[in-house]
């Protein structure tokens, strides 16, 4: 029974136990899976996380490096800066001292008593004007330093130093003008003058009118001034607008021959001045055709009326041949007339509408013909400018009627131009003076002609010797470096090329600022790099060809980068030859005569001081008479053109 | 699945007046879809991997100068060029006469046998006087004078008409590759 009992409770014990194991612990797991899935969560979470760390980790790393090569382009670009500064440093400083020679010799003539008192009394007018302007002058370049410190801030480079000291000593150049005495009279005030003067938009239009008789002679000239808004007066007319300035009365005959004394000369000097007129017409013409859309276009195509009588030396002969204007024969036995110089023939009663610029036919050299390509110097005329006759001409057609022209010189044309532009060529070679261009109905057939012959050539313009010095110039990245190595390729042409080439580039500028023609810049840079440029040797090889092209193209865009004024330069020159040292000796006393000054008689001087703050010269004009007296070329001259003249604009210097 | 075998090049070269829309077609079928204004072109190469006939080619075209005075370095690229895109704009007469007597004489006289393609451009632009406008006619009898392969008439802005030339393109190259074969074949069956 005791046994019995102690099984009862061993089983009940055992039962006890088993109890434990029946009862299930499905809670208990369940809260572990649920933390499980939890931590599951919370880990893909951090995985998350840390991609998108990462992530924008590298995206700030590579902005870090963007930004790190900004940098560098900005420190390079600073660098730079830093260069063109100190070179307009350096360019000031030398008109500074340019300046202070001027002064020396304004000085000079009022020791000597040499002004007029009403000069004087100009100068001093001058005077509260410098003062005004040493005042202004201070806060530009305190604006100046500001920024360079900025830029110094920036960069904790220790080679902008340099500007720094440089900006020193604009201070203390500031600081000196300042404090100067203001006796000497001080020209630099005049291009503010002049400045405030266009603000005005006031400016004196000129017209002329002269009517001829019979003979040549002028009858009545007639001048209108007129005051209206702001228009640039040509160049050209810088003589007869100076010199009857301020008088909107009729003027007689008789003062006529005074201005244009060089075309009315006495039969014996007459060769000397006809050569002398020649040359000074074709630049005005020349300037026609850049300013054909001027107001006072009426003056010069008169100008040109009087001329034209004396320069297309008619001939009375009896010719059996085309006639230039009217394309009909010329009977046998009838009468002809037959220019000297371009050699052009035409009936009596044509005469008058030959084409203007009368350009001389080169000398033919004997055996030597002219068709088969020889250096441009072979085509040029024998007096400056240095272009060939069929460039002048073929440009003016072009800018008479091709400048709305889409795709002007590049298309070709109507078919088979290829061969119209060949006769064209003959026929300007041919020795019977121009053909006539407006009975070719195809511009392009003009401009084919153009290129046509500048690529026949034995020699590119630019000539195989500087090739290289040009291609240099327009790949050097550092832009003003490239411009002053262009200059001074430029300056080493031979003389026909570099006014055939400034000749052509100005017409070429003209043509892409026309945006009716489609042909921007970089188009006819493209169109005209094998034309102008050519290769580096006169038969190149295929690799060396394709290397060259691209070259050709950059040359041509240099080319149009450069300012117009400098090419307009060398279409100038003959007025330089014309009047050497005018502005070195102003004492001359022939000067009131000149051409570019007024004359000094008393009226005319009471008329002018009045009109002289209306300033009929835009800065244009006074530019030029500022390359007379610089060199004309390399980088001095261009600096002179750069910044428009301060000390030689007035025109009482004259 | 089509096994591609070999990639082959074929080389285009295209030809034609200036400011017809040469270098348009090229990017129109590159894919390049800007419009910009006129540019002149001196010379410019575009490769393009494109699909045919189950056969992938490489497509490198030529972009060559309408003006007349870059002869030089335009017939450069000719000789290795295995058609020709010849082009002109149907409102444009000058370009199209041109053809016969530039383009052709030109590219016959240094390559005999190259098949050439005629293209027109502009067809969405009609010039309003009809003198002015190139007739079907004209061109057709101009493609039999001179034996041309095939004529295409697009827009230089449409991609699909200009994808039809370079299709044109590559079939007229395997037709020119097939006729050679065949050539030599009947030359040595003739033996």
């Amino acid at each position: 029974m005791d046994t019995k009992l102690t099984f009862l409770a061993a089983f009940d014990d055992l039962m006890r136990n088993a109890k434990v194991l029946q009862v299930g612990i499905e809670p208990e797991f369940r809260r572990f899976v649920g933390n499980q899935q939890e931590c599951q969560r919370k880990w893909r979470d951090a995985e998350t996380e840390l991609d998108r760390i990462k992530e924008k980790v590298k995206a700030l790393e590579e902005e870090n490096s963007l930004l790190k090569t900004k940098l560098r382009h900005a420190h390079v670009q600073i660098e730079r800066e830093a260069d063109e500064r100190r070179r307009i440093e350096h360019n000031k400083l030398e008109l500074d001292q340019q300046i202070g020679l001027v002064r020396e010799l304004l000085c000079d003539k009022n020791s000597k008593s040499m002004l007029h008192d009403q000069d004087r009394e100009r100068l001093a007018f001058l005077n509260t004007f410098t003062q005004q302007k040493s005042r202004l002058d201070t806060s530009p370049s305190r604006r100046l330093n500001t920024i360079n410190e900025s830029t110094h801030s920036i960069l904790s480079d220790s080679d902008y130093d340099k500007t720094e000291d440089d900006l020193q000593s604009t201070y203390l150049r500031s600081g000196r003008k300042y404090k100067r005495p203001s006796a000497p009279p001080m020209e630099e005030a005049e291009p503010k003058r002049r400045r405030s003067d266009e603000e005005k938009e006031s400016s004196l239009i000129t017209t002329t009118t002269v009517t001829l008789d019979a003979v040549g002679k002028p009858i009545a000239a007639t001048t209108n001034v007129t005051s209206g808004p702001q228009r640039k007066l040509n160049k050209s007319f810088s003589e007869p607008a100076l010199d009857k300035y301020g008088s909107p009365a009729t003027r007689m005959a008789d003062s006529e021959p005074e201005s244009d004394d060089s075309c009315y000369a006495t039969p014996g000097n007459r060769n000397n001045n006809r050569r002398k007129s020649r040359s000074r017409r074709t630049t005005s013409t020349a300037e026609l055709i850049l300013k054909h859309k001027k107001v006072v276009i009426e003056l010069i195509i008169n100008k040109n009326e009087i001329k034209l009588q004396e320069e297309h030396q008619c001939n009375s002969r009896n010719y059996k041949e085309l006639s230039f204007q009217c394309g009909k024969r010329i009977g046998f036995g009838r009468m002809a007339m037959k220019c000297k110089d371009c050699r052009a023939s035409c009936h009596p009663d044509c005469k008058d509408s030959l084409p203007l610029p009368c350009i001389p036919t080169a000398p033919s050299t004997p055996g030597g013909t002219k068709l088969s390509g020889g250096l441009i110097s072979d085509y040029t005329p024998l007096d400056p400018p240095y272009i060939p006759g069929i460039v002048v001409h073929c440009v003016n057609e072009v800018e008479a009627r091709g400048l709305s022209e889409i795709g002007l010189y590049r298309v070709p044309g109507v078919p088979g131009s290829d061969s119209q532009v060949k006769e064209l060529k003959k026929d300007f070679f041919k020795g019977k003076g121009i053909p006539n261009l407006s009975h070719i109905d195809d511009i392009h057939v003009i401009c084919g002609c153009i290129k046509d012959f500048l690529r026949g050539l034995k020699e590119p313009l630019v000539t195989y010797g500087l090739w290289k010095d040009f291609v240099h110039a327009a790949e050097n990245r550092d832009k003003c470096m490239g411009e002053s190595e262009v200059y001074q390729a430029i300056s080493k042409l031979p003389t026909p090329n570099r006014d055939t080439l400034a000749f052509l580039i100005l017409h070429l500028i003209r043509v892409s600022e026309c945006k009716e023609c489609k042909m921007p810049a970089s188009n006819l840079a493209k169109v005209f790099g094998p034309t102008v440029i050519g290769y580096s040797v006169p038969d190149p090889e295929p690799l060396q060809m394709i290397n060259e092209t691209k070259y050709q193209a950059m040359v041509m865009d240099k080319f149009f980068e450069v300012p117009e004024s400098y090419w307009e330069k060398f279409l100038n020159i003959d007025e330089e030859n014309l009047y050497p040292n005018t502005y070195n000796t102003p004492k001359t006393p022939d000067v009131p005569k000149s051409y570019l000054g007024p004359i000094h008689t008393p009226e005319t001087y009471e008329n002018k001081s009045k009109t002289w703050g209306k300033n009929a010269m835009t800065p244009r004009s006074s530019s030029k008479f500022n390359t007379f007296g610089s060199p004309r070329f390399g980088n001095k001259s261009r600096q002179v053109n750069k910044k428009p003249s301060h000390f030689f604009s007035s025109p009482m210097l004259n | 699945m089509i096994s591609h075998k070999s990639e082959r090049t074929v080389t285009c070269t295209i030809v034609g007046d200036g400011m017809v829309g040469k270098s348009q077609i090229c990017k129109t079928f590159i894919g390049d879809l800007t419009i910009e204004d006129y540019e002149a072109t001196v010379t410019n190469e575009h490769s393009v991997l494109t699909q045919f006939m189950g056969d992938r080619y490489t497509l490198r075209i030529v972009d060559s100068s309408g003006q007349h005075d870059y002869k030089d370095i335009r017939t450069l690229s000719y000789k290795k060029s295995e058609v020709f895109i010849l082009c002109f704009n149907l409102s444009d007469r000058d370009s199209f006469e041109s053809i016969e007597t530039f383009w052709i004489p030109e590219i016959r006289k240094l390559c005999k046998k190259t098949p050439v393609i005629l293209v027109a451009t502009g067809k969405d632009i009609q010039d309003n006087d009809e003198n002015n406008n190139v007739s079907k006619e004209e061109y057709l009898s101009v493609m039999d004078k001179y034996g041309i392969d095939a004529y295409v008439e697009c827009s230089s802005y449409n991609k699909e008409e200009v994808n039809e030339v370079f299709e044109d393109v590559l079939l007229s190259v395997i037709k020119s590759k097939k006729k050679r074969l065949s050539n030599i074949f009947h030359h040595l069956l003739a033996r």
